[in-house]
């Protein structure tokens, strides 16, 4: 899927404000942004849900048809189930509703329901279920129709530990197949972890995309990290050269403009100090990479 | 996949879960009792006057036996014609309750169609008058003859009096006669038969009948109308809320979406109402206690195809006010102005059944909200000329058609608004070229 150059604006408030990124087949990709950066705009124009002021839409090449979008499986911010329908009868109708006949769309969804360990609860109706499984509900309604698209707004909040690795292993299932899978969350260590790719965005533009480790290894600034006997840190306050040192679990992280000799005078400064225990260049976190390109 | 598909599976799904859902079941039992009750005591408030009569000593006895041959005698004059059975048993009236003789009371002909007023009449004997003051006093008995008074508790109904007026001066004169030396048939002929009443308009009271039918029927159509109209409303909201909507809109448009929940929800409502009117006349043939007017059927058949046609219109316009309200508690303000729109068409109706050719039944007939409700009644009450009946069946439609397409395009640009109560004209912008 290609999204470029989207546009979108709210009255006043522009949404989007030319927005390109691209998601490949056999991928997670993730998405990430502030709230109000333009994720979820992006993500229902991307459906077919918003019109785009600009730009376009792109699936294989072609402005998605309407039979394209329902092989695309979707998953909304929270909820998105009827309160009151019985579970296996909604995950069913969403299949008819991308087009599978409708045994196999019970059969699917009776089989989807019981892969996520919802197999005793298939009669119950989604408001009778906790959140947590209300949200499985809601991904085998995603995945019914084996989509070949897989868009999912925010699906790992509110999940604890084992609910994040059960939905990090079916997307990855999903890839494996052949998928192409693009979420949104703001849980920047889960993307780093369960993602290929990832887009940033800030203010309806991208900021920084492409796979991850390229990303970290590209776009972060040098950074060492330096731990004193005893934990000093007074000593890095007035370290020349050095743009911002911070202290984290003891340690200091140093930032600095380049590599070019200033990472051995941090290590001469510190020598000078006490007695150095660990002397370590830092590829950044996603979320150092995203504090950075967010900022500015 | 087709759009026709879409609103297929929409409507089952609508009929699904609408159709086995609590409220329906609650909804359906509630309206059914009320249904059946009404049928009872339609046909309890048809029975005429009961009286219980008590006589002492031999004369009031022999008057009260021509009382009762009164009483139940008119069915001679059934038989004749008159469909207002009256049995003015009281040929030569005195002025002042002759009135009350000729609005027929006696006559109670057992044959009539259309629901004749029958006396009931049971006379007994009453040891004195102590006793029949005691009986009186306890509510046993209606008025007790003694001698030439009649008793009573407190005061005498006009109906009972001109009854046993009438009795008494029979009795006098044919003990009269008899003195005179008259024969027993010469006695007999000066209680002549009652007079028979011929109906100059016989269809009128048919017409007042299948208006009265019409008019429980009207509210009937008005309930369905606003229900299902508010269940429409309701059950955008709800997707809405649960954001089901956006999954919803990312397989198939915002048409054949909103198309299927009206026709679901339609579907249920003519079947809750195809099962109203059904239960409601089958009682009323089976027990007998609401004579039916000949063009039952045609009323019934007519409240059925105005829900079908009124349901568009309302349902369209319920489902803008539930695509403009983001949370149920918001459906209130949205959805007023079409209850009191509703609220209107009712009471046009109402108006219309008083006054079939009305100027409010008139002008109503062309308010596309309000004729679904006044045009069966106007033509129940045959009151309805073909031009108008055409007219109001065109404009209805006309609207009908507008109304889907408003509603469609509010729906599109209410859908992904979940924010507080959006304005139509904003939803009708934000659905763009959709």
């Amino acid at each position: 899927m290609e999204l470029t150059d989207l546009r979108k604006r709210f009255g006043d408030v522009t949404a989007l404000d030319g927005l390109s990124m691209r998601v490949e087949p056999g991928r997670v990709h993730g998405f990430v942004g502030r709230n109000g950066a333009g994720k979820t705009t992006t993500m229902r124009i991307a459906l077919g849900l918003l019109e785009p002021d600009g730009g376009s839409v792109r699936w294989r090449g072609a402005p998605p048809t309407a039979d394209d979008r329902r092989r695309f499986g979707y998953m909304p911010e929270e909820r998105g189930l009827y309160p009151k329908m019985r579970v296996a009868d909604q995950v069913a109708y969403f299949g008819e509703l991308s087009g599978l006949p409708p045994a196999e769309a019970r059969d699917r969804a009776r089989r989807h329901l019981t892969d996520l360990g919802l197999g005793e609860r298939l009669a119950d109706r989604a408001e009778e279920l906790s959140l947590g499984n209300q949200q499985r509900v809601q991904l085998a309604a995603a995945l019914v129709q084996q989509p070949d698209l897989m868009v999912l707004d925010e699906p790992f909040s509110g999940l604890d530990p084992v609910g994040v690795d059960v939905l990090a292993g079916v997307l990855r299932a999903e890839v494996t197949r052949g998928a192409a899978v693009v979420f949104s969350s703001h849980q920047l260590d889960l993307v780093e972890r369960i993602c290929d790719e990832v887009t940033i965005v800030d203010r309806g533009r991208v900021v920084a995309a492409g796979p991850i480790g390229t990303l970290r290894a590209e776009r972060a600034r040098p950074l060492v990290r330096v731990e004193l006997e005893g934990g000093w840190s007074q000593w890095a306050a007035d370290l020349p050269g050095a743009r911002a040192a911070r202290t984290e679990n003891g340690a200091v992280l140093v930032e600095l403009d380049s590599w070019d000799g200033e990472d051995q005078a941090v290590l001469d400064a510190a020598r000078a100090t006490g007695r150095v225990l660990r002397f370590e260049r830092v590829v950044p976190s996603l979320a150092d990479l995203f504090r950075e390109v967010v900022q500015g | 996949m087709k759009a026709g598909t879409v609103v297929r599976l929409v409507a089952r799904r609508e009929v699904r879960e609408r159709g086995r859902s609590r409220e329906m079941a609650v909804s359906t039992v509630i309206s059914l009792v009320v249904i059946a009750v009404l049928v009872l005591v339609a046909g309890a408030g048809d029975d005429g006057p009961s009286y219980d009569v008590g006589t002492v000593g031999e004369r009031p006895a022999a008057v009260a036996a021509t009382l009762a041959e009164l009483a139940g005698a008119g069915a001679g004059a059934g038989d004749t014609v008159g469909s207002d059975g009256t049995a003015g048993a009281d040929g030569a009236g005195e002025a002042d309750d002759g009135d009350d003789a000729a609005d027929g009371t006696a006559g109670s002909d057992g044959e009539a169609d259309d629901g004749d007023e029958r006396v009931e009449l049971a006379v007994e004997r009453v040891a004195d008058r102590a006793e029949a003051e005691r009986r009186l006093a306890d509510g046993d008995l209606d008025a007790v003859l003694v001698d030439d008074e009649i008793l009573v508790e407190d005061d005498l109904d006009r109906e009972l009096e001109s009854l046993i007026q009438a009795a008494h001066r029979e009795v006098a004169i044919a003990a009269a006669l008899a003195d005179a030396g008259a024969t027993p048939d010469q006695v007999a002929a000066a209680s002549p038969r009652p007079l028979a009443t011929r109906a100059l308009d016989p269809g009128a009271d048919a017409d007042d009948d299948r208006v009265g039918l019409a008019t429980i029927g009207t509210f009937l159509l008005f309930t369905q109308l606003f229900g299902f109209g508010y269940w429409v409303a309701s059950g955008i909201v709800e997707e809405k809320a649960s954001r089901v909507i956006e999954v919803l809109l990312a397989k198939a448009g915002p048409r054949p979406l909103l198309a299927g929940k009206i026709l679901g929800l339609g579907l249920v409502g003519l079947a809750q109402l195809v099962l109203f009117v059904g239960v409601g006349l089958g009682l009323a043939a089976a027990l007998g206690t609401v004579e039916l007017p000949p063009g039952t059927l045609r009323v019934a058949v007519e409240l059925i195809a105005w829900f079908l046609v009124g349901f568009v219109v309302y349902a369209c316009v319920f489902a803008m006010g539930g695509a403009i309200a983001s949370r149920v508690e918001e459906l209130q303000g949205t959805t007023g102005p079409i209850t009191l729109v509703a609220m209107g068409g009712f009471f046009a109706a109402l108006a219309a059944g008083n006054d079939p050719e009305g100027v409010v039944a008139q002008v109503a007939t062309f308010v596309p909200v309000a004729a679904p409700m006044v045009l069966p009644i106007r033509s129940a009450a045959g009151a309805l000329p073909a031009w108008q009946a055409v007219g109001a069946v065109a404009l209805v439609l006309a609207t009908a058609g507008l109304v889907v397409r408003l509603a469609a395009r509010v729906y599109a640009g209410g859908a992904l608004f979940t924010r507080g109560q959006l304005p139509v004209r904003d939803a009708l912008a934000r659905a763009g070229d959709g």
